[in-house]
């Protein structure tokens, strides 16, 4: 390497280093690398032959959700979500909201399907899913909603 | 002259955003102009305060940590009434239970209602969690100079407005 080459080569790190020292990028306290509304959770859903939808979340360790805050409706359908089990909760106290039940880590929850009002075995399902949830270190994301799709109703019983 | 390139790209680079969070400035501007409804009807934006401090907080009735950030920006707004100091409450929420948590908390600066909108307004202004509560703070001019995700801690406000003169 050249004589000119390694002097460019440590005038550009005396740039950024001084750029750096400058200019300090802004960090948003307790963020870093904290995940955010849009990936704080990830959500699969199984549909299954005995009319039972499973949704299994795994929630960032970070963070919870509320249980009173899911919800499920069946859109576009004859669909009737029936009975929903969801497994044991943890307890958790808001300063506002008192004792709330919320989950942590892998979670899965059951929706029992009524299809008896189905006509059409091969009509498509879309379920709505929402649910909201906050970060320990006091963020907390909006509700947020999904909406799973099946092409068909998989010879429901 | 590879050197003058790197100096001139971030000088270019510092020009173009706000030095201190690294957004957008004409972005930023622009966000202060977004429209809200506050609790009377009327349609009103972050750039109508301009000439005042201002301490943006982002905050919802379904969210904890906003509720509990309240009281603070409360009593400070109340001390610093004389300061040219403004708090701004935008709720990311329905309109009659912000209406009513206002009323019964006795909310003394304004408050201003979105929804969705109001998030990705935060976003604009550096809010990358998309998260609640999360709080800016302006200059008369409408300078971004600090935010915060998450419950405000009172040192920080009182930093803020130490710095006015």
């Amino acid at each position: 390497m050249c004589q000119m080459t390694r002097m460019l080569i440590v005038n550009q790190c005396i740039v950024a280093l001084l750029v750096f020292c400058c200019f300090p990028q802004f960090v948003v306290s307790g963020e870093v690398d904290a995940p955010g509304a849009s990936n704080f959770y990830t959500l699969s859903a199984t549909l299954s032959k005995g009319n039972k939808l499973a949704l299994a979340y795994d929630i960032h360790p970070c963070c919870y959700l509320y249980k009173r805050s899911f919800s499920f409706q069946a859109l576009d359908s004859e669909v009737i979500v029936g009975h929903v089990s969801f497994p044991e909760s943890l307890r958790h106290y808001d300063e506002f909201f008192g004792d709330v039940e919320i989950y942590r880590g892998e979670v899965l929850i059951t929706l029992d399907l009524d299809t008896s009002r189905v006509e059409v075995r091969s009509d498509s399902l879309s379920i709505s899913v929402e649910h909201q949830g906050c970060s320990d270190e006091g963020v907390c994301f909006l509700p947020d909603r999904n909406v799973l799709r099946f092409a068909s109703l998989p010879g429901l019983e | 002259m590879i050197a003058c390139v790197v100096i001139g790209s971030v000088v270019t680079g510092i020009l173009m955003s706000n030095t201190r969070t690294g957004l957008d400035v004409s972005a930023v501007k622009g966000a202060q102009n977004a429209q809200f409804q506050d609790l009377a009807g009327n349609w009103q934006q972050i750039s109508h305060w301009d000439g005042s401090y201002r301490i943006v907080n982002f905050w919802a009735t379904w969210c904890p940590p906003c509720l509990e950030e309240i009281p603070l920006f409360v009593r400070l707004q109340g001390e610093y009434k004389d300061r040219n100091v403004t708090f701004i409450g935008i709720a990311v929420d329905d309109a009659d239970r912000v209406r009513e948590f206002v009323r019964d908390n006795e909310i003394n600066y304004p408050i201003l209602i979105g929804s969705g909108d109001a998030l990705r307004i935060s976003e604009i202004l550096g809010n990358k969690r998309s998260g609640l509560p999360f709080t800016v703070f302006l200059t008369p001019s409408g300078d971004l100079v600090d935010m915060h995700s998450g419950i405000v801690p009172e040192s920080k406000v009182r930093q803020f407005v130490d710095k006015i003169r």
